[in-house]
C-alpha cells in the first residue's frame, strides 16, 4: 500500500500495535532493531501521522524497505554470506541487544539529570549565570542570577524524578516534580517582612499543588522569592537520541518566571 | 545598616558561587558540543558531571570533575586567587571483551601506576570493557568566569582540546 510521508530515520513518531499492546513512539532506526529482535514481528501493526488508521507491518512495503529487511528464521543468511559470517552477525546482534537493554535502562534512570543540564544551558543562554547547584543523583536544586541586570533577578529551579524505573516510565511517561522559583531584590525592608509573613503561611501547606504559589523572604540578601510546584514530562524534552527541545523548555521556564515576576512585583513592590 | 549587611552578603555569596558558574559554563559548552549532561553529583566545593557523547565516534562519555581549593572566603580569594582542580576523563567503551583483554588490562594499569595526571600528563585506567583516560589541570577560575565572552570561548576551546588530547589516547582501544 501506499505510505504517506515516511518518517526520518531519527524521528521518533512511530507506534507498534503487538500482542502485548501499544509502544512507541520510536524512531525508523528503534523499530528496526525490534523487529530484528523479534519484540516487533510482520503480523504487527504500525502506525504514524499522516496514516488513518494502523497498518499490517508486512503491508507497509516502503517502511520495511526503509528499515531493512528483518533477519527472521525463514530469512538466515544474506546473499554470499558464509555460514561462519551469519553466525557471527547473529551472535553480534545479541550482544547488541543486550546492550540496548542496558543503555534503555541508563537512559531512563539519566533523563532527569539530561533535563537539568538542559535548564542551566536553556537558562544561560537566557543570559543568567548559575550559582548554586546541589544534586544527590535524584534531587537536583539549581539557582541562577542575571548578573547583568541591575535588579539581579533569581530563578529557582528543583526537580525530582518520580519515574527513574524503566517500566514504570514507559507506562506513565517520565515524569518529574518540579518547583520553580523567581526572586528579586528589595529594597524595601518592610516589603521583606511581610515576604517573611507569607512565608509562615506558607509553611502550612504541607503538600503543595500544581499551582500553589508559595512564598519565601530572606532578609540577610534582601531577596523575596515566589515559587510554584508542578510536574513535568520529560519526554517532551528529551528525545531517546539525546536531542532537546530547547525551543519548548525554554518557553515553559520563561512563561512560568514571567507570571512569578508579575506575581512578586505586584505583590512586594 | 541593613542594606550594608545585605551587600556584604550578596558579594560572599557571589565570591563563593565562581565554581557552581564554571560549572555552569562547562554544562553549556558541552551541550554546544553535542554532549548532553547524564549525571550531576554535587555538593559545596565539589562538582561532578557526566556527559554522553553520542555523536563521537570513539568515545562513550566524558567526566569532569571541578574541585574548589581555595577562593571561598575573601582572605584566601585575595592571596591566592580561585584555585581549583578540574580533572577531564573520557572513557571508551567496547561491546566485546575477553581474557585477553584482563592481560591487556593489567599492562595498561602497571604501566601507569607511576603517573601523576596532574600538570597535563594522562594516565589509561583499563576496566573490561572501559577504557578511561584523565588529566587533571590546576586552573584560576576567575580567568573563566569573570571576562565575558572571551572566558567562555577560552574554557570551550581548553574543554574541545583536553577532549582531543584523550581521545587521541584513547583511539587504540576503540574496538
Amino acid at each position: 500500500m501506499a505510505l504517506p510521508r515516511l518518517p526520518g530515520p531519527d524521528e521518533v513518531c512511530l507506534h507498534a500495535h503487538t500482542a502485548a499492546g501499544r509502544s512507541g513512539p520510536f524512531s525508523r532506526r528503534d523499530l528496526a532493531s525490534r523487529v530484528g529482535s523479534g519484540g516487533v514481528s510482520l503480523s504487527d501493526h504500525v502506525w504514524f501521522e499522516g496514516l488513518s488508521d494502523w497498518v499490517l507491518l508486512s503491508g507497509a512495503q516502503e517502511l520495511l524497505t526503509e528499515i531493512g529487511e528483518p533477519q527472521t528464521s525463514a530469512n538466515p543468511a544474506r546473499e554470499g554470506e558464509s555460514d561462519d559470517e551469519f553466525q557471527e552477525r547473529v551472535f553480534s546482534s545479541l550482544v547488541k541487544e543486550s546492550w540496548n537493554y542496558l543503555n534503555e535502562h541508563a537512559f531512563a534512570e539519566s533523563v532527569d539529570e539530561m533535563l537539568v543540564g538542559a535548564v542551566i544551558t536553556s537558562t544561560l543562554d537566557g543570559g543568567y549565570s548559575l550559582i548554586d547547584l546541589t544534586s544527590d543523583g535524584a534531587h537536583h536544586h539549581l539557582r541562577f542570577e542575571h548578573l547583568g541586570d541591575k535588579e539581579r533577578p533569581r530563578v529557582l529551579f528543583r526537580l525530582t524524578h518520580l519515574t527513574p524505573s524503566l517500566a514504570v516510565a514507559k507506562v506513565l511517561g517520565q515524569r518529574a516534580s518540579v518547583i520553580i522559583g523567581y526572586g528579586e531584590r528589595v529594597a524595601n525592608a518592610g516589603a521583606v517582612v511581610t515576604a517573611m509573613k507569607a512565608e509562615w503561611k506558607s509553611g502550612f501547606i504541607q503538600n503543595a499543588e500544581p499551582g500553589t504559589v508559595t512564598v519565601d523572604g530572606d532578609l540577610g540578601t534582601g531577596y523575596v522569592y515566589c515559587q510554584v510546584d508542578l510536574y513535568w514530562k520529560l519526554d517532551d524534552y528529551i528525545k531517546p537520541d539525546f536531542s532537546v527541545d530547547y525551543a519548548l523548555l525554554t518557553t515553559h521556564i520563561r512563561a512560568t518566571t514571567h507570571s512569578l515576576r508579575k506575581y512578586l512585583r505586584g505583590r512586594f513592590k | 545598616m541593613l542594606s550594608l549587611l545585605q551587600n556584604f552578603n550578596n558579594a560572599s555569596e557571589a565570591r563563593e558561587s565562581k565554581d557552581e558558574r564554571l560549572v555552569g559554563e562547562i554544562v553549556r559548552a558541552m551541550a554546544r558540543q553535542g554532549c548532553p549532561a547524564v549525571r550531576f553529583l554535587a555538593s559545596d566545593d565539589r562538582q561532578v558531571v557526566r556527559f554522553r557523547t553520542p555523536r563521537d565516534p570513539v568515545l562513550y562519555q566524558v567526566y569532569v570533575t571541578l574541585d574548589r581549593r581555595t577562593g571561598g572566603s575573601a582572605l584566601t580569594e585575595m592571596l591566592v586567587g580561585s584555585k581549583a582542580t578540574l580533572k577531564v576523563s573520557a572513557e571508551v567503551k567496547n561491546r566485546l571483551s575477553d581474557p585477553d583483554d584482563l592481560i591487556k588490562m593489567y599492562r595498561t594499569d602497571f604501566a601507569n601506576i607511576l603517573k601523576l595526571p596532574v600538570a597535563g600528563g594522562i594516565k589509561l585506567n583499563h576496566q573490561l570493557n572501559s577504557v578511561f583516560a584523565t588529566t587533571t589541570m590546576i586552573i584560576e577560575i576567575n580567568d573563566y568566569v569573570s571576562t565575558g565572552e572571551a572566558g567562555t570561548e577560552r574554557l570551550v576551546n581548553q574543554l574541545v582540546q583536553t577532549v582531543d588530547k584523550l581521545r587521541e589516547k584513547l583511539v587504540s582501544y576503540k574496538k
